[in-house]
């Protein structure tokens, strides 16, 4: 994505008012409702704390802890897969669907599936591919794209939402959220009724009993993991902890920082496919390991990013995030933690506005539950990606760094500043060109002062002393 | 992203073999140093201990979560379990096989206080309503009940238990839209740490350990909470305590 | 106490008064202030936008303009957590300045929290206000104050007419050359700011960050607020009525 199509996508983002509005409210409302979850903890800092400090743990010993997972995975009867990439990834799932005659599919909300492109390719592969979680249901059903990590349908109002279903379900219109969930409900009954092939991705996987673990409000997570004959699970490789007693840690945490509720309402331990006596459950359980970049992120000078549990609560507390919403970043992994994440998976994409459209407030690293320094990290991208710069950028820098290297320089520069800048008659500036212009599209500028501090201190300040 | 219609072969079907060789690659690279120690949790991770009054801590967590909790003597469990199926107009209940044997040891059996299975069937019965005990599709999905059993509760979350196993389905508590579940109040333990603890001391998981903290719910359109999505729409909770 | 004033350029530019204030209130509480003559600035811009090695001239510079004094204050939070928090790391490979960037570190100080941790003032009964106010709590103060130390330095029992801002730590949407870079962002976060301090109905916000009273002054006038912004040690002095001389 070039920066031209970026800033694009953003003036559209802010232009479109219902979607500002929506996004807006949505995102005040869960860092209200964050902050009160997480004040009924006795400790939360020291949480955060913790929950950093067992995934840094983790991946630091990321090798020893998969091979511990996988080996428990596969004696708990289930099979392990592993994917390169996005390609192997589908190649080996959409294989899976064949050898095993599964046609019809549903799927648990998955931001790993998305990052892959599953559902094309298995639609592609002639599987057809229910999304199970309300929002992504109806994110299927308008052909959009989700736009949170958690409520993929932030940016859409109601009669959007009517809209859609009435024209692809046939229902009767209606408003009603109660109504439309139910309408959605009775749709997708059916589809769990006789649905092979439940696909997942899965929020932490436990070492020491190849456990996946995952989590959902709705129940669609528990229906695609009871109901289908095959389970799927697309597993990234940061998600593996390393005790089930971490789970306690973060599932304190992982629920307040999303939605606020101190648990969800579901949180399912699969531990392989059903055993012999068992009275439901799918017969197979497949785990599908995916690198796809993750390994050569863990390589690098960002592998902090690889704890993210992908709770939302840092696109929830952003303000550029509240204010672009989340199609503007053209990623599947938006705000803050997208900002790093998009470049890092993407490497050959153009990303370099995603790091620097911050104003590196803090916010996000306040909010996020396991502790990653998002703005540092924002800062160490901005540094690794200098050469990509605006050339008028670099020379700006340059003269700047001139005018500060010596007292008189940057005197001078206050000078220069001063004489440059108009004035409207009243110490204040409205137009210009270049910055100027960027800075007084939607503000004034206050012109420097008369007298600058330093003259002050020179002139009068100074003999008191 | 390449083109996903270009299906290719099937990976190396030896999966083993290219795990072994990733981790190994994983190993050569990784630019981090093993620093961090993994953190002993217990002291800090706590909520609720196990002095703390757990039956009115998990009443207040549970209520909160959405789930309704009926506060019942042993004797009154099965008179309470009828009336909220009437409340509903519940015609049709699943009774999950191993939710109400008292002592069998089965995991999800309900400890000595239940309800004899049979003697609810009968009188539910009695009540009119059908009593189904199969896990067929034909039954969770058209039951209007489905009555379980808990293997733990915890207070701090207000959390139900529940586990797969012979004769419990996973469908019971899921599928169909009221879901009563009967806990017995000596199974409540004070935090989610402990519930975990506890589940991981064996040396394997069942297949499917459910913590269930409230109803089906979503608040996926304009963030306005809806309840009964693709899980039950009311979850009670038949907590009974000994008389003693 | 002698004290080494670390202005800041933004300050220095644009607000000399607030320095001022800030120069009586430490002589009022009975501190020697020194101005060090070559100080320019700490490098900040560089550093937030990628420019590491213009970042690194400057904070040696920095280092070697301010390390001869005891105690460095400064009127901008932001500016004191470049020294403190960015400055070592930054001269990693620089044992040697490394170390003497950690000393720094140790003596650099905030202006309020040196009133409040190191002069023992009791910031919240000096004030008086004639008119209720607001606050906008700067994001880089994270680490040097917290927005309810702010809220604590205002609050005075009947005495302050402190109207709380909802979202107290939104941020205002200047980030440095964030604002010129991504100017449709910068502007429609402080539309998002201004309209909530303009809910409180105050008219006086207290802001303590040069950087973002331009914005946010900016964009009241713009808009046309009726928002005026102050920096906190020329509230403090204006009580004391230390700057008569000067409105
Ligand atoms: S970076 Fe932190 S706050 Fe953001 S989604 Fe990941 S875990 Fe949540």
């Amino acid at each position: 994505m070039s920066s031209r199509a970026f800033r694009k996508r953003v003036t559209a983002a802010i232009a479109d008012r219902r979607v500002a509005a929506a996004v807006h409210h949505a995102t005040w409302h869960k860092v209200g409702a964050r902050a009160a979850g997480m004040r009924m903890l006795r400790n939360p800092e020291r949480l955060r704390e913790l929950a950093g400090q067992i995934k840094q743990h983790t991946l630091e010993r990321l090798p020893e802890y998969l091979e511990q997972f996988t080996a428990n995975v596969r004696r708990n009867g289930g099979q392990v897969h592993f994917a390169k990439d996005a390609a192997e990834a589908r190649q080996l799932i959409c294989e899976l669907a064949r050898s095993r005659g599964l046609k019809l599919a549903v799927k648990v909300k998955s931001m790993t599936t998305e990052e892959v492109g599953l559902n094309s390719a298995l639609e592609a592969a002639g599987v057809r591919v229910f999304e199970t979680d309300l929002g992504e249901f109806i994110v299927q059903l308008d052909r959009d794209r989700p736009s949170h990590i958690v409520t993929p349908i932030i940016h859409k109002d109601r009669r959007q939402i009517a809209t859609a279903m009435a024209r692809e379900l046939g229902c009767q219109y209606t408003e009603d959220p109660a109504a439309l969930t139910m309408i959605a409900r009775k749709y997708l009954r059916d589809v769990f009724r006789r649905c092979d092939l439940g696909i997942s991705g899965v929020n932490f996987g436990v070492a020491e009993t190849g456990t996946i673990c995952i989590c959902t409000n709705e129940g669609n997570g528990r229906m695609s993991t009871t109901r289908p004959r095959v389970q799927v699970a697309l597993m990234g490789i940061e998600k593996v902890i390393p005790r089930l007693s971490d789970l306690a840690v973060f599932l304190k945490l992982l629920a307040r920082s999303s939605t606020g509720q101190p648990m969800g309402s579901y949180t399912s331990l699969i531990s392989g496919p059903r055993r012999a006596t068992d009275a439901d459950g799918p017969s197979e359980f497949h785990l599908v390991l995916l690198d796809n970049g993750r390994s050569e992120i863990l390589a690098g000078p960002f592998a902090e990013v690889l704890r993210c549990l992908r709770c939302g609560a840092c696109l929830n507390a952003c303000p550029v995030y509240r204010n672009i919403g989340g199609h503007a970043y053209h990623s599947v992994y938006p705000g803050p933690i997208g900002s790093l994440v998009t470049p890092l998976l993407d490497r050959r994409g153009d990303h370099h506005d995603l790091p620097r459209a911050s104003s590196l407030c803090g916010a996000c690293r306040v909010a996020c539950p396991v502790n990653i320094d998002l703005p540092e990290l924002l800062v160490r991208m901005r540094a690794a990606g200098r050469a990509s710069q605006g050339r008028l950028k670099k020379l700006g820098f340059f003269g700047w760094l001139c005018a500060m290297r010596s007292e008189r320089a940057y005197r001078a520069a206050q000078r220069i500043l001063q004489a440059m800048l108009s004035d409207d008659g009243s110490g204040w500036t409205t137009g210009g060109v270049g910055p100027l212009a960027s800075w007084t599209a939607g503000r004034d500028l206050l012109r420097p002062a008369p007298r600058s501090f330093r003259q002050l201190w020179q002139e009068e300040l100074r003999e008191q002393s | 992203m390449s083109n996903p219609d270009a299906l290719g072969p099937m990976p190396e079907v030896n999966s083993e073999k290219r795990l072994t060789a990733f981790f190994d690659g994983l190993r050569r690279r990784s630019a981090l140093k093993p620093r961090t120690e993994l953190p002993t949790l217990e002291a800090d991770v706590r909520q609720v201990g196990a002095n703390a009054d757990l039956i009115s801590r998990f009443v207040a967590a549970a209520t909160s979560a959405g789930l309704k909790v009926h506060r019942v003597g042993e004797s009154d469990s099965i008179a309470r379990v009828r009336e909220i199926l009437a409340e509903c107009g519940a015609k049709t209940v699943y009774i999950e096989q191993n939710a109400c044997l008292g002592g069998s040891g089965a995991p999800n059996d309900c400890g000595v206080a239940g309800p004899e299975i049979e003697q609810l069937t009968a009188e539910l019965a009695l009540a009119g309503i059908t009593v189904k005990s199969d896990t067929s599709d034909e039954t969770l999905f058209s039951v209007d009940a489905g009555i379980t059993g808990v293997t733990y509760a915890v207070a701090e979350t207000g959390t139900l238990v529940c586990q797969s196993g012979p004769g419990l389905a996973r469908g019971g508590s899921l599928i169909p839209p009221l879901h009563i579940a009967l806990l017995s109040a000596a199974k409540i333990l004070p935090d989610l740490y402990d519930c975990l603890a506890l589940t991981s001391a064996g040396s394997q998981l069942p297949a499917n350990v459910n913590l269930i903290t409230g109803p089906s719910k979503t608040a996926d359109i304009e963030g306005i909470l809806v309840t009964g999505v693709h899980g039950p729409r009311e979850v009670h909770v038949i907590l009974m305590q000994n008389a003693a | 106490m002698d004290v080494a004033l670390f202005i800041t350029c933004l300050t220095d530019s644009f607000f000399p008064r607030a320095g001022e204030a800030v120069v009586r209130v430490l002589r009022h509480f009975g501190c020697r202030v020194q101005f060090p003559a070559g100080q320019t600035c700490c490098g900040q811009p560089a550093y937030n936008s990628g420019f590491h090695d213009e970042a690194r001239v400057l904070a040696r510079r920095m280092i070697e303009i301010f390390e001869p004094y005891e105690t460095i204050v400064s009127p901008s939070a932001s500016c004191v957590a470049m020294v403190k928090q960015h400055f070592a790391p930054l001269l990693a490979d620089e044992p040697a300045w490394r170390s003497r960037a950690e000393r720094l570190a140790e003596r650099a100080h905030e202006f309020a929290t040196f009133l409040v941790d190191r002069l023992n003032v009791d910031i919240a009964g000096l004030l008086r206000f004639d008119e209720p106010v607001t606050f906008h709590y700067p994001c880089h103060a994270r680490g040097i104050y917290g927005a309810e130390d702010l809220q604590r330095w205002l609050t005075r029992d009947g005495q302050v007419n402190l109207r709380l801002p909802q979202h107290v730590d939104c941020c205002c949407g200047f980030g440095g050359m964030f604002a010129v870079d991504y100017p449709e962002i910068s502007t429609a976060m402080l539309n998002d700011k201004l309209d909530l301090l303009a809910a409180t109905g105050a008219r006086l916000v207290i802001c303590n960050e040069g950087g973002c009273t331009l914005q946010m002054a900016g964009g009241a006038r713009r808009r046309g607020l009726p928002l005026r912004f102050k920096h906190i040690a020329e509230c403090v002095a204006d009580s004391l009525g230390l700057m008569k001389d000067r409105p």
